[in-house]
């Protein structure tokens, strides 16, 4: 039994060359070398994983991508502008996008664990599309059906029509938030009980109980924050008042109201920067930690993950600041650094003998569902800590 | 020529040190130094160079040799010219700090020419190919959100709106481009019940919407004229619908020149985003100021009328909505990027000189 440690190879000024390359020339040929720029990154970024000093790679080629790019960019051009001038449209395109979600994540899922590979074997998923749509439409509306059929079954028939609308989105709402955590740690089972490694068998045996408890702990933070805001923004407008507020005749004196408004917004703004990274670092290390401590290949890899609130908070702002600071020119530097401390706080147990994998049977595929899932942002709401 | 890395049987996890030589005649591969007997006449495979990443060279039996060494690999590629070679170009620009200085400032210029100038352009040109129904069937669901929302019905007697907007058709253009253009009136109320606010909105339509309180404002029938000319002006250039494009165009770059990077929070493009669309809106009123201004000189209005006006709304507006304010307060000046609107002194200085102009002529 060995533990080994992940490192992160690739260095900020090296991926700089790559990145602005990559978006001049995206420029140049009106998005078409997108596709191209897309596989080097990936492959610079998988390339310089190491694990037990050997590389992962990614396989997808340019024409896979492009093909799944243009229907996704032509989607999200139609989508933007019929959102924009008829919002009624806009919004049952929503949920026609809704409903083809599933199939678009359950795609992206098969495509991308195809095109990984550590050590000459390729990864592979086989979940099914029906338990897709399970996880990810048909658990999460339950709770929201449920919230709406209490309230109005509560309320009485004569209530003001105007009054009873608010509710009951609210109580939807209240319900889909409820069962966030539930969906999760089910999707996070059906992602990684389906994944493989050549003819190996990735298992996490994930509780619904830690998940909730993680939120419940995110929450309570959240809430601190909260407060503590509150008691900022009073000593602040104080402090810039000088003495008492009540005495201030704004309606005479608009000046003093900006004077007065501004420097606190800023302030209160800046706070709440530093709040909403702090939570997010809280929250993705937690959750990565747990699912990666459960994660297992076989009875030969056992992952681990010792990421820190602290640590990722550190990482999350001065990235934050690199990348303001700089304009957007600092990217490179930024996703370096989060990958270097990704990999650094990351470890397999190895205690068999990984040459036994070999690549099973691999059926050609198209990049279609990957494309969409990137087009449309899909990882923000999906995460559970790879 | 002799790369020394790891070499993998085809499919397999299995991983052995290895040589491989390459020569003229073709390669050898010493799995742990013993030769691996290969089928003569098959091609190798290089995976192109990125970065310094492990180098995957796939032999024709299918198994995996791969190496670090990357500038040997190169070397021996350009020299037997091999077909991998013209899959490096892009390596080649990534590693020349000639080219990524090239690249840096054509991204940089283009980004910027691109956002000051491509964009409204496009945006204008897309704007003017749009059907009138287009356009209306917009603005109809506007008009209701607004209603529901924002405005109540207009207290005005019936009679002085006929008044008005009998006095309005003789405003509208001669070219209607297909739109109906027709003047509305609406009460805005204000924070409480004692305020109303007074402005004027315009749909791409050309349903131009006046609140009660700007009428009453009005000391002259030219002050109103002069309001509305900005309004029309907004219609005839066709600003809502070039809004719309460039907001969506916008929405879709950020995206995709931003949308991966997964290190920076996604709200921070909420800012720059932000602070464009303002510029673009600031561009919208000074034009649609300039064609007030050029009408009421062929009408032969002083153009000071939109100035005096502008000044009342603004001064009564203060502290009811903060647009202008920020600027007559004295505020720094950068809170200037942050505003909907040029500042009123400025569009009161630009109908000042207009109306010399206007009395010289």
């Amino acid at each position: 039994m060995e533990t080994k440690q992940f490192s992160f190879t690739g260095k900020g000024g090296e991926y700089f060359k790559i990145w602005i390359v990559n978006l001049c020339l995206s420029i140049l040929t009106l998005g078409i070398y997108s596709a191209w720029a897309t596989v080097r990154t990936r492959r610079y970024f998988f390339g310089n994983t190491w694990l037990d000093e050997a590389n992962f790679e990614y396989h997808a080629t340019p024409k896979q991508i492009l093909f799944g790019r243009v229907i996704a960019i032509t989607l999200l051009v139609v989508y933007t502008i019929l959102s924009e001038t008829f919002s009624v449209i806009g919004f049952a395109l929503l949920l026609l996008l809704l409903t083809g979600l599933p199939w678009i994540v359950w795609r992206s899922l098969q495509f991308n664990a195809r095109m990984s590979s550590y050590r000459n074997v390729r990864f592979a998923f086989d979940g099914g599309l029906g338990d897709a749509y399970k996880y990810l439409f048909l658990i999460p509306l339950i709770p929201v059906g449920i919230g709406i059929a209490i309230v109005l079954a509560m309320y009485p028939a004569q209530m003001d029509d105007d009054a009873l609308y608010p509710i009951v989105i609210a109580a939807a709402f209240l319900g889909f938030y409820l069962i966030v955590p539930y969906v999760q740690v089910l999707f996070a089972r059906y992602r990684i009980n389906h994944s493989h490694y050549g003819q190996g068998n990735f298992a996490a045996e994930l509780s619904a109980g830690t998940y909730y408890l993680i939120y419940l702990k995110f929450l309570l933070w959240g809430l601190v924050g909260g407060i503590l805001i509150v008691i900022l923004v009073t000593v602040a407008l104080v402090a810039v008042l000088g003495g008492d507020p009540t005495s201030l005749n704004f309606e005479d004196n608009p000046e003093m109201l900006l004077k007065a408004i501004m420097p606190v917004t800023v302030f209160v703004y800046a706070v709440l920067i530093v709040l909403t990274i702090f939570l997010r670092a809280f929250f993705k290390s937690r959750l990565r930690n747990y699912v990666f401590g459960k994660t297992e290949l076989d009875d030969v890899v056992a992952l681990r993950s010792n990421t820190s609130t602290g640590g990722l908070f550190m990482v999350y702002f001065i990235n934050l600041l690199l990348v303001v600071f700089s304009l957007g020119l600092a990217i490179p530097w930024a996703k370096v650094r989060l990958a270097r401390y990704t990999a650094d706080h990351t470890q397999a147990i190895v205690q068999g003998d990984l040459g036994q994998y070999v690549t099973g049977q691999q059926d050609a595929q198209t990049a279609l569902g990957d494309e969409m899932g990137e087009a449309f942002d899909l990882d923000t709401g999906l995460e559970i800590g790879f | 020529m002799i790369l020394t890395g790891h070499w993998y049987p085809a499919g397999s996890a299995r991983r052995q040190g290895a040589e491989l030589r390459l020569d003229e005649d073709g390669f050898r591969l010493f799995p742990d130094g013993e030769l691996q007997p290969q089928d003569a006449g098959g091609e190798l495979q290089f995976s192109p160079r990125v970065g310094n990443i492990p180098r995957q060279i796939r032999l024709p039996d299918g198994s995996l040799f791969t190496t670090q060494e990357n500038d040997q690999v190169n070397a021996w590629l350009a020299r037997s010219g091999h077909k991998g070679t013209c899959r490096h170009w892009a390596h080649v620009l990534e590693s020349n700090w000639a080219w990524v200085g090239v690249a840096f400032l054509f991204t940089i210029a283009s980004g910027f020419v691109g956002l000051y100038w491509g964009l409204p352009w496009a945006s204008k040109k897309i704007a003017f190919e749009l059907p009138a129904e287009v356009i209306e069937a917009v603005s109809s669901g506007t008009l209701q959100t607004l209603d529901r929302l924002v405005f109540e019905p207009s207290s005005l007697p019936a009679g002085q709106q006929q008044s008005l907007r009998r006095r309005f058709q003789g405003l509208v253009p001669d070219d209607q481009e297909g739109l109906a253009y027709e003047l509305r009136f609406r009460r805005m109320p204000g924070w409480d019940d004692n305020t109303q606010i007074a402005n004027a909105f315009a749909l791409p339509s050309g349903d131009i919407l006046v609140t009660d309180r700007l009428v009453e404002m009005a000391e002259k029938p030219e002050e109103l004229d002069a309001i509305l000319l900005h309004e029309i002006g907004h219609v005839v250039n066709r600003h809502g619908m070039r809004q719309v494009i460039q907001s969506s165009a916008l929405t879709i770059l950020l995206i995709l020149v931003v949308g991966d990077v997964g290190a920076v929070e996604e709200w921070t493009l909420a800012l720059p985003g932000f602070l464009l669309e303002s510029n673009y809106s600031r561009g919208f009123e000074t034009e649609a100021d300039e064609y007030a201004f050029e009408r009421m000189i062929a009408m032969d209005m002083d153009p000071t009328h939109l100035g005096r006006m502008l000044g009342r709304i603004t001064g009564e507006n203060r502290g009811i909505v903060e647009d202008g304010a920020a600027q007559d307060t004295g505020a720094e000046s950068w809170l200037e990027y942050l505003s909907s609107h040029p500042g009123t002194p400025d569009r009161i200085e630009q109908a000042g000189r207009y109306s010399e102009i206007f009395r010289n002529r």
